[in-house]
């Protein structure tokens, strides 16, 4: 296997050097290396140290996904696992540099997690955590809840 | 630093959303006002009993979901709006069992719509053009019924089966939502289905009135496509009854989602007369009728876009527009709703009238069937068999251009931006092959301003030029030989030309092998034109001989108006010049007065006077219409420098390079000479003339 290294700086300065086969997980790096405009050292401007070791380890994980069933458990378990490490914030840093580095699987994992965590949320414990502010008046907010009330008390309803 | 969801950009915000499960939505939208708006895209109101849903679109990027109910006093409602996050301009809406299809303006991809999620899939389509101004290709959405999920697939056809036998072409091509992957469908059509026909979606496949291929036009059946074989299924009768009958229209509608209902209306009597039959059993390969409603007195209708049924109440909707209104440039838009025995009910549906477009509107079944699913990160390529058949229909569909012998001419209408708008000769296909016998063929633009350039197939490239000792006039040509990277020689055009008083020339090529050249009367350039073609041409020697001589005095009377100085093309078999001309106000007098631009024309003359105008429907424009002639070429031009190697300007060049650059910047400041205008600082200063050295 060609053990081709490429060095990956963050924005902050950082440098990690991984092998061509997981920085081309990054499709923002395969892309460079298709077009030919690579050397060895790739800066990638809108991503931190911190997150970009996180990115790196999701890569190096899932570098050679396999086809079995067996693999693709024991990938999803570590998959599991990673998310249980972050927290909201941490995790939507993770989704800018995901969109921003183009890695579709970890993007999709990273949109899942989040949806998942604020699933059960009340509007305010969801503002509190995005720090989103409220701009309904009480009509609007009325309105809203009006508009929409047969949808939501069908969504509130458990299915047989 | 934190970072506030604000800060994500917009789809990665959808992103997450569509994966919350429907009931945390309610928090979500009550959160702000921003995210409230970003679920107007959703549509979450689910169908209640007698209800029939409908989806207008409105502008061409917002929508409207209305909601109508058949009952003893029928009603509709509207249910609320529908707007995307991006910005989208949407031609046409058709709708397949809770997903909808968009065909966008931007012809190079269509977009796939799950209201009821608030998800959309872009689909980029591998080739694209428009055919006069249209867009011919067919689009279909289905689904397969797999075990673990539904499996979405788009079919898209381009089926010219209406044109002679030799010059027929068709391409089925299937999309799958799963891999992302097209592939080119192995299909021998004995079928042809007009591509403005509305389709019919039915438990995942879908329906087409169409007509056998070798019968003129006649829309006498319907066909399946069977979206889990991946197939069409045989032609299927319509009822024989209406079958027996010439010329009828047919619309295709949906009874429930598991029948199909045909409107059937006669063009000498479409207002006062239809009939709509239902089936009672409705397989991919099999079909029976049975009549539900027949009205032939009245109350008028008109020929509805779509139409819906409510099979046990026996009512039939209508969608039509009101012409007869006192609004005839924005007709109202209105369902006529009417049962037996004549029973009606006209429902205004309030859509605001600002557009005289085509009522487009489609019932709609919300459909939990998820269109974003894309494979997980590995990037699937496209098999190297589906590579080569999609090069091998790319390269008929460029060949057929020439084939199907149409008359193309494109411009470049809009500014510097190279747009290509090809006009075939499709609605002009008669006057072209009755009155001339010519085959024209080009096709292609470039935004290209230089009159005398012109490209053999060596590869070179010719000019008029002159003898730079003289100010005079062009009378030779020259070549630069790409090969060995110079200029040849200065190449004499005839002599007679040069003799006499012609001046002002236009080269063409013909058939790639010769040059044609253009010669206007110095003292009449409008009228007198001589054009002459090459015996020889060489990078370094050129003979003559004479091709056609014309005067245009003989045409005044037809408004004959050649531009000058401008592209053109002859036929060197038929001795035919083609070249593109204006309409001259003066002269004739349809000249457009409220557009305030002259026409452009093609003209084509041959020997004896004889001429021809043809009007290629070209905006008119104030602008000399740029044309040039196109051969396909399956030359590559994105190769680039392999890995690594960066081979870098020798400094020789870069001197030369620099030290021509700052020669150049000091000339322009010497021509501009005391009309130059400095910006400095926001203020403009006038800048001393400089004092010329001679």
């Amino acid at each position: 296997m060609s053990s081709n290294k490429i060095v990956l700086t963050s924005s902050d300065g950082e440098s990690f050097e991984v092998e061509e086969v997981v920085a081309r997980k990054l499709q923002i790096v395969g892309h460079m290396l298709e077009d030919d405009c690579v050397i060895n050292e790739i800066p990638l401007q809108n991503v931190t140290g911190d997150i970009l070791s996180m990115v790196i380890e999701y890569c190096k994980t899932h570098v050679d996904e396999e086809e079995s069933e067996e693999a693709q458990t024991k990938l999803k378990t570590w998959d599991e696992e990673f998310m249980k490490k972050f927290d909201i914030k941490t995790l939507l840093q993770i989704i800018l540099a995901a969109n921003y580095l183009n890695v579709k699987g970890l993007l999709d994992l990273v949109s899942q997690t989040i949806a998942d965590t604020i699933k059960d949320y009340t509007p305010e414990q969801i503002r509190e955590v995005f720090g989103v502010e409220n701009d309904y008046t009480e009509e609007e907010e009325a309105e809203v809840r009006k508009e929409n009330a047969w949808a939501f008390d069908e969504a509130d309803t458990p299915k047989p | 630093m934190t970072t506030m969801i604000y800060d994500l950009p917009r789809d990665l915000i959808e992103e997450i959303f569509s994966r919350l499960p429907l009931k945390s939505m309610k928090a979500v939208r009550l959160t702000c006002k921003s995210w409230n708006n970003l679920f107007k895209s959703k549509v979450t109101t689910p169908t209640r009993e007698g209800e029939t849903m409908m989806i207008f679109r409105m502008m061409p990027d917002s929508f409207c979901l209305m909601s109508g109910i058949v009952d003893v006093d029928p009603s509709i409602e509207r249910k609320g709006q529908l707007s995307f996050l991006y910005k989208v301009s949407v031609s046409r809406i058709y709708h397949y069992e809770g997903l909808i299809l968009c065909k966008l303006k931007d012809v190079n991809r269509v977009m796939v719509w799950n209201p009821y999620l608030g998800q959309t899939r872009w689909i980029n389509l591998r080739y694209s053009h428009l055919i006069n101004g249209f867009n011919r290709y067919s689009y279909a959405l289905g689904y397969e019924d797999k075990e673990s999920c539904r499996s979405v697939k788009l079919l898209r056809f381009l089926d010219y089966f209406f044109h002679a036998p030799e010059t027929q072409f068709f391409w089925y091509e299937i999309y799958d939502f799963d891999s992302g992957l097209w592939k080119t469908l192995d299909v021998t059509p004995n079928w042809g289905i007009y591509c403005s026909s509305p389709s019919v979606s039915l438990k995942g496949n879908t329906y087409w009135c169409a007509s056998k291929r070798s019968s003129e036009g006649c829309m006498d059946h319907i066909i399946c496509f069977d979206f889990t074989k991946e197939r069409f299924g045989p032609l299927l009768p319509l009822p024989s009854s209406v079958r027996d009958r010439k010329s009828i229209y047919a619309t295709l509608s949906c009874v429930k989602e598991e029948k199909l209902a045909a409107l059937f209306q006669r063009p000498e009597s479409y207002e006062l007369y239809f009939e709509i039959w239902i089936t009672t059993k409705i397989e991919a390969e099999m079909v029976s009728w049975s009549k539900f409603l027949r009205m032939d007195t009245g109350p008028k209708v008109n020929v509805p876009g779509s139409f819906l049924i409510d099979e046990e109440k026996k009512v039939f909707m209508g969608f039509c527009t009101d012409y007869n209104s006192d609004y005839d440039d924005c007709p109202k838009k209105f369902i006529n709703i009417i049962g037996e025995a004549g029973y009606l009910k006209k429902l205004d549906l309030g859509v605001p009238a600002y557009q005289n477009h085509w009522l487009d509107v489609c019932s709609y079944v919300p459909s939990l069937v998820q269109i974003k699913k894309l494979a997980r990160g590995k990037r699937i390529k496209q098999r190297s068999l589906e590579k080569h058949r999609f090069d091998q229909n790319r390269s008929r569909t460029l060949r057929g251009v020439e084939f199907w012998k149409r008359f193309e001419v494109l411009l470049e209408p809009y500014g510097n931006a190279c747009i290509v708008m090809p006009i075939l000769q499709e609605t002009k296909h008669n006057i072209t092959k009755e009155s001339l016998g010519v085959h024209c063929y080009f096709s292609a633009v470039v935004a290209w301003d230089e009159r005398n350039v012109f490209d053999l197939r060596k590869g070179n490239t010719y000019w008029c030029a002159y003898e730079r000792s003289l100010n005079g006039h062009e009378h030779h040509i020259i070549c630069f030989d790409f090969t060995k990277e110079r200029f040849g020689p200065l190449l004499p055009l005839p002599s007679s030309i040069t003799d006499h008083e012609y001046k002002i020339v236009t080269l063409s090529c013909v058939k790639e092998e010769k040059i044609a050249a253009l010669f206007w009367h110095k003292a009449s350039y409008d009228t007198e034109i001589e054009i002459w073609i090459t015996t020889k041409i060489e990078a370094e020697m050129v003979s003559w001989s004479k091709f056609l001589r014309f005067n245009t005095c003989f045409f005044l009377d037809t408004g004959l108006k050649i531009v000058f100085p401008t592209t053109f093309f002859i036929d060197e078999e038929k001795k035919v010049f083609m070249g593109v001309g204006r309409e001259n106000g003066s002269v004739r007098g349809d000249w457009d007065y409220d557009s305030g631009y002259p026409k452009t024309f093609i003209n084509i003359i041959g020997e004896a006077g004889y001429l021809k105008i043809l009007d290629p429907g070209l905006p008119n424009q104030n602008r000399w219409p740029r044309v040039c002639s196109y051969v396909p070429s399956l030359i590559p031009i994105k190769k680039l420098s392999r890995v690594g190697k960066n081979i870098e300007q020798s400094s020789l060049e870069k001197q030369r390079f620099d030290q021509n650059s700052s020669r150049l910047a000091a000339i322009e400041k010497l021509r501009s000479g005391g009309n130059v205008y400095e910006a400095q600082k926001g203020v403009f200063r006038r800048v001393r003339k400089i004092e010329l050295g001679c």
